[in-house]
């Protein structure tokens, strides 16, 4: 996972910012208290979202304390304590962390395929105890490694094509945080979208990127047809029609994850969870495709783009 | 194939909306979001599937069954036990509803290119929403909506898959809970405005004269 579900901070409460923030430092102290110190390299915003989901729903009691930390060594931060929630989603990011290294094998070129190397084999152990303890995760990750590989193949493969195997995968993991029927199904539903919206935001992001290298991406797929896989030159017409679709897709993503998320009995910092669906995944939209902003000049005219005024 | 039929209690010679029928009773019997215990709600979940799979694979022994002998295969879903060949669509979107999405794409399939009526096209996306394709929903509701613009249930889908799409939240017309980032901070709207006037009044009496007797 990538980092790109975090809560928009100007809108925050100062309070909730604090506790964010401690959630945050609680993460990454769990990380090392479960596994390493190597392992909280791997710490990412989008961990943080699924703790944040997994004390709503369970309501579990959490405390917070005031620890120092490696980065700010004289300054005492607030800490979330060990919990629940906290062990699980570090087993999960850990088993994330190491498929990545994975796929960044695959996918990657020098700099970056030596450090996946690396980090496969010195995650390797961590990965064992963790999926020892997690078979289930485990097994949804690796799958989902499968059924991505199988979908990237497939030359006319639709955005939703690629995105599913993804969304699936958050969705079933989502859903272990409730034991009720009817909330699992919610739950699916919110990470189903979770997972399809990092999933094109990635994609988009990575844009530029795989055009040189001639890597999967969704949207280039419609242009490669042609047999011309790295240097792809894509002009202006050609982008536009892609940041529409990609566009057209977060949107309604989000909005399906706003919805399912209002059916949520939901307890504990519902007002964070709230800002990063309403406003943190909308500005993260805008970051990206101000990234792109400079190449297209009337990317203000495509259609729902609306986010600042 | 004869334990599917005992599994669903009815004989080999039922028609296919007795079989229909039997497989809805009995699903809505074992739907597992009515066992609380978690061992019965695993049971239920295990009789729900072969339940399931009884369905299937009787419907589709009988589809191919039609086919060998030449029929066609939207005779097979005949509404209410008519005989004029129109496609069972509520059955289909009943199968929707329940989560069963896919029977409901296979059935949907298996129908003839010909027959693929306006409501076709919106059960299509109807999957396809449910299964969070969101993409291809939204396709098959704007043919939906283009080849019946008359029918209200198509447009609806198709304008709220619009209206999210543009990055608003919920259904047409609604506001974001959350404001979407348009709205200036301070506003002036109609509450403000009395707002302020009252204010007004309340200070200094408007410059002289209360525009409101009696304050």
């Amino acid at each position: 996972m990538f980092g790109y579900v975090k809560p928009f901070i100007p809108e925050l409460k100062v309070y909730e910012n604090e506790i964010y923030k401690a959630i945050y430092c609680g993460l990454c102290k769990q990380l090392g208290r479960s596994y390493n110190q190597l392992s909280r390299l791997m710490l990412s915003y989008d961990i943080v979202f699924l703790v944040l989901f997994a004390l709503g729903i369970s309501n579990e009691d959490i405390e917070f304390k005031k620890e120092r930390c490696i980065i700010h060594p004289l300054k005492k931060n607030l800490c979330l304590k060990n919990c629940r929630a906290l062990e699980n989603a570090a087993d999960i990011s850990l088993i994330f962390s190491y498929f990545k290294f994975f796929d960044n094998i695959e996918d990657e070129r020098l700099l970056k395929k030596f450090v996946a190397r690396v980090g496969l084999v010195s995650f390797k152990r961590m990965y064992e105890k963790a999926s020892k303890k997690r078979a289930d995760i485990a097994n949804i990750v690796e799958n989902l490694m499968h059924s991505q590989a199988e979908v990237e193949k497939n030359i006319n493969c639709s955005l939703d094509r690629a995105c599913d195997p993804i969304s699936k995968c958050l969705g079933l993991i989502v859903q272990t945080f409730s034991d009720d029927l009817k909330t699992q199904k919610i739950l699916y539903r919110i990470g189903y979208m979770v997972g399809r919206y990092i999933y094109i935001i990635d994609a988009l992001d990575d844009l530029d990127k795989d055009c040189k290298t001639g890597s999967f991406n969704p949207f280039l797929i419609k242009y490669r047809s042609d047999g011309l896989i790295t240097n792809l030159q894509i002009d202006d017409c050609m982008k536009k029609e892609i940041f529409q679709n990609a566009l057209w897709a977060l949107n309604f993503s989000v909005a399906q994850l706003a919805q399912a998320f209002e059916l949520l009995e939901f307890g504990n910092y519902k007002s964070i969870v709230k800002n990063i669906i309403y406003l943190g995944l909308k500005s993260v939209e805008k970051k990206v495709f101000d990234k792109h902003k400079q190449k297209i000049d009337d990317l203000e005219n495509i259609n729902g783009f609306n986010f600042g005024g | 194939m004869k334990e599917y039929y005992e599994l669903l209690g009815i004989s080999e010679k039922a028609t296919d909306k007795q079989v229909k029928d039997a497989y809805i009773a009995m699903k809505n019997k074992y739907d597992p979001g009515s066992y609380e215990k978690e061992d019965l709600k695993k049971h239920a979940y295990e009789k729900t599937e072969q339940i399931t799979k009884a369905f299937d694979e009787i419907m589709n022994a009988r589809r191919i069954d039609r086919m060998k002998k030449g029929e066609s295969v939207k005779d097979s879903f005949d509404n209410n036990g008519s005989q004029n060949g129109v496609v069972d669509f509520d059955y289909i979107e009943e199968l929707i509803r329940s989560d069963d999405l896919d029977t409901a794409e296979e059935i949907l399939d298996g129908i003839a290119r010909e027959n693929r009526l306006p409501r076709w096209f919106y059960l299509k996306g109807l999957i396809f929403f449910n299964k969070g394709w969101l993409g291809e929903a939204s396709e098959f509701f704007e043919a939906a909506c283009r080849m019946d613009p008359q029918n209200t249930v198509y447009r609806q889908a198709w304008e709220r898959a619009m209206w999210q799409r543009s990055g608003q939240f919920g259904n047409p017309g609604a506001e974001s809970p959350y404001g979407n980032g348009t709205r200036p901070l301070v506003g002036c709207g109609v509450c403000d405005i009395c707002g302020g006037l009252l204010c007004a009044d309340c200070c200094c009496n408007c410059l002289g004269g209360s525009f409101m007797r009696g304050c």
